[in-house]
């Protein structure tokens, strides 16, 4: 297609639209603290924008805070590698067997589908109120998203691109290089990003579960001290870390799949 | 109402003479139409003079991207001309009005999660035609093309050359003073556009209707047309209007007739010469 | 949760003898697993508190179906899941068919949105408690607000994205602006609002679970982690039971009722 219609002052639409966001979030904050200022609502329950200002401002000196980040990250990390490793052998050994994926995936894909949460007893079972728990409890969630992530990644490889190279007479480390490795990594793509996603969360829930430390733990002492404004201030730190790495990970795959588009 | 229409004159001034009754319904004066593009506007229709009389049948011809369906859109309301008007009965044609002017699309265009049957029905539905009544009419028309078996079933389970018959009939439950088709038949091969024109023939051309076709087909333009208008490229304007005199409804035989033969030849030299001398657009 | 793939379907053309390979490869799996846990729970001397043996397992669960105590723990569940899915997936819809009228809206919202559903939820459920309670409001609200924004983000993402063709129909058959957005847009746009919906029925029910078992005074989740808690392992086992074979159903109903819509 040579000519496109042009979406008529399509930057200037933009910058309007995120204005008139900014002006959204501002307007609720400037309610909130109306609403606080003029007695509507109790300030020990909902907090005021000004004083979860302040409890951000002071985690940046508060020690508790940041070595519940530093455990959390960690924790997080461990748990992301494991059931990372995990998925991707089980995903790729279902993947490359017709057998084995038709038997094994419909059961998987339930497993993947029901609350995980109401394995989490088991967890705090077998491993204790430890930090164990929420890393074997991280580890058996990210699994089943990379697991079933990398199965797709290699089915797409099989539909679309294996019978082309046969046909190209492609040698069998060419059709790897050239055709199942770039093919499937859409897939691989997905199980990463769809493992780390679940691999913060379930972390979180396990810590707020079982008081085993953490920013999950942290926000469940924080809301039952009615300490409103230091646990609305980490969903706030916690909110905008999610948000950032999203938006960093969708750059960094835009640029890593035009790199592929490229080869 | 299958009389020769009385012919126009080729490239009719929007003349005073025959814009009373009795001559012109449909007057497309000075017609034309500009995107704007990525890269600036782009006149896609540069300026269509037509005078159509109340029942003719006109096709149109001319090269991929000579603004053929623009021009199409443009008359019956969808996409306001840039510059010109189109009259119908001395009123403006402003916007669509399904009565007035019914399309038949180049893509079919039926709504996927609508059965046959509803999608047959649209026009009506949004005309605020009962249910009932409108399920009756749009099963009526479809026996008329013989798809009763397939009301029920979804676009994406008929066969290009169903999807065609219904997107015929949904336009003609509308029962509109004019039919605007685009490549009707475009996308079916040889043998089954020869035998849905057929079939389609009869529906369309007896009904007293403007009959607008936009065609690639050479053999198509001549058999059907009153007139046959064949427009250039970049930008697309008319460049000839050729009358066929001979009256319709016309036999098969009106193939061998010597004036069939020589419209035809005469129109495979203007687009041969198109071909050679005009340079389509890159695309 | 757009991580579930579909398997390979075309089953039928396998034949008997394949559909009973995979059977008895998953029977092979269930074995090894009932093995495992017979031989811990039995010879490997693990406590009955910490594994039940199956034989306990199943008899708890023989006598906590015939138990008034779990039907009603069961039905609580079920009603706070169906009206925070009501509420939430009405106001998604409405929110976004609002927002999806309007370019301008739609780029001012969908971020917005986006964000809503990036955000590990878990952690805004203390919140709730601190707001709501500890009664049902606090999960109907918490899983309402779940199935929210996936299926508010779906939607306006669906009207985003019709076919211009599918408008052009419309507008050439006299579609006034409200048949256009209930008859055009909206049909065009029902594949992305479904999935959106199936999504926020997922949701839901992992969230009024998950807010269960955090903190409740009744419903299945919350006896699922009592059982847990009070060492009552066995129980604890069945009622994971009866949760699975509960979110299965939920599915399944979920899935026929959606599957009545075209697309
Ligand atoms: N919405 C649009 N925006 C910008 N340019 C357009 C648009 N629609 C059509 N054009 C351009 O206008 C020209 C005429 O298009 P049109 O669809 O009317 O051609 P056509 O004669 O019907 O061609 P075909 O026989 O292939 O259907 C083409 O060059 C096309 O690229
Ligand atoms: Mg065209």
């Amino acid at each position: 297609m040579k000519r496109r219609i042009v979406m008529r002052a399509s930057s200037p639409l933009r910058t309007r639209a995120a204005l008139i966001r900014c002006v959204v979030v501002v307007a609720a904050l400037i309610v909130w603290a109306g609403a606080v200022r003029l007695g509507f609502v109790d300030p020990v329950f909902v907090s005021s924008p000004g004083d979860v200002g302040r409890a951000l401002a002071g985690f940046t000196r508060d020690a508790e805070v940041l070595s519940a980040l530093v455990v959390t990250v960690r924790t997080i990390l461990i748990a992301f590698v494991i059931g990372t490793v995990a998925g991707l052998v089980v995903g790729t050994v279902l993947g490359l067997s017709r057998t084995l994926k038709d038997a094994y995936m419909p059961p998987i894909l339930f497993l993947l589908s029901t609350p995980k949460s109401m394995f989490l007893p088991l967890f705090v079972l077998s491993f204790g109120i430890t930090t164990q728990t929420a890393i074997a409890f991280g580890a058996f969630t990210v699994f089943f998203y990379v697991c079933v992530n990398i199965v797709g990644g290699v089915e797409l490889v099989e539909a679309h691109h294996l019978r082309l190279a046969r046909a190209f007479g492609a040698s069998r480390l060419s059709t790897f290089r050239h055709v199942v490795f770039p093919a499937s990594l859409p897939g691989f793509f997905a199980a990463l990003w769809h493992g780390m996603t679940h691999a913060v969360s379930s972390i979180l829930l396990a810590q707020l579960f079982v008081a085993i430390g953490g920013l999950g733990t942290l926000i469940s002492v924080y809301s039952t001290s009615l300490q409103t404004d230091k646990a609305l201030a980490l969903t706030v730190v916690i909110s905008v870390i999610a948000v950032a790495l999203a938006a960093l990970w969708s750059i960094t795959e835009r640029r890593l799949t035009s790199w592929r588009a490229n080869q | 109402m299958n009389g020769k229409a009385q012919s126009t004159a080729y490239k009719a001034e929007p003349s005073a003479q025959n814009s009373e009754q009795g001559g012109a319904a449909l007057t497309i004066k000075g017609v034309g139409v500009d995107y704007s593009t990525a890269e600036g506007t782009f006149t896609a229709v540069e300026r269509v003079d037509l005078d159509i009389a109340a029942g003719e049948f006109v096709s149109i011809i001319g090269p991929s991207g000579c603004g053929k369906s623009t021009l199409l859109h443009s008359i019956g309301g969808l996409i306001p001309p840039t510059r010109g008007e189109v009259e119908f009965r001395g009123e403006v044609i402003g916007e669509p009005h399904p009565d007035r002017a019914a399309f038949v699309f180049q893509d079919y265009s039926l709504l996927p999660w609508k059965t046959t049957l509803d999608n047959v029905a649209l026009g009506l539905q949004f005309k605020g035609v009962s249910k009932g009544e409108r399920r009756a009419r749009a099963r009526d028309l479809l026996r008329t093309v013989r798809l009763e078996a397939f009301a029920n079933s979804y676009p994406a389970e008929l066969s290009g050359g169903m999807q065609q018959r219904a997107a015929v009939v949904r336009a003609l439950a509308m029962d509109p003073d004019i039919l605007l088709l685009d490549e009707p038949f475009g996308a079916l091969d040889e043998h089954s556009r020869r035998q849905l024109g057929v079939e389609m023939a009869e529906l369309l051309t007896t009904t007293g209707k403007i009959l607008i076709l936009i065609t690639h087909s050479l053999d198509e333009a001549v058999f059907w047309g009153d007139r046959v208008v064949v427009m250039g490229a970049s930008p697309g304007h008319v460049k000839e209007v050729m009358e066929i005199s001979a009256p319709r409804p016309r036999a098969v035989d009106f193939m061998l007739t010597d004036e069939f033969v020589d419209a035809r030849r005469h129109l495979l030299e203007l687009s041969r010469h198109d071909l050679d001398g005009e340079p389509e657009p890159a695309e | 949760m757009s991580a579930i793939a579909r398997t390979a379907g075309a089953k039928g053309s396998a034949g008997f003898q394949y559909g009973l390979k995979l059977w008895a490869l998953r029977a092979l799996l269930v074995a090894i697993i009932a093995g495992a846990w017979s031989y811990a729970a039995g010879p490997g001397g693990v406590a009955d508190i910490l594994l039940p043996s199956i034989p306990q397992v199943a008899a708890e669960l023989g006598s906590l179906v015939k138990d008034p105590v779990i039907w009603r723990a069961a039905g609580l569940t079920l009603g706070e899941m169906a009206i925070a899915f009501v509420l939430g997936a009405s106001l998604g819809i409405v929110v976004g068919l609002w927002a999806g009228r309007r370019n301008l809206r739609a780029r001012v919202t969908d971020p917005l949105l986006a964000w809503g559903y990036i955000v590990p939820s878990v952690v805004f459920y203390p919140l709730f408690l601190l707001w709501f309670g500890l009664g049902s409001s606090s999960k109907v609200l918490y899983a309402a607000v779940g199935a929210f924004f996936p299926i508010a983000f779906n939607t306006i993402r669906g009207l985003k994205s019709v076919d211009p063709k599918f408008v052009r129909l419309g507008k050439a058959f006299g579609a006034s602006k409200r048949q256009l957005d209930v008859s055009i847009k909206l049909g065009a746009a029902m594949p992305m609002v479904l999935s959106g919906v199936r999504i926020g029925v997922a949701l839901t029910t992992i969230a009024v679970i998950l807010g269960e078992m955090l903190a409740a005074s009744a419903g299945l989740g919350f006896e699922l982690a009592k059982s847990f808690n009070v060492l009552q392992t066995a129980r604890g086992f069945a009622v994971m039971v009866i949760l699975m074979v509960l979110v299965g159903l939920v599915q399944l109903v979920a899935n026929r009722a959606l599957s009545h819509f075209r697309h």
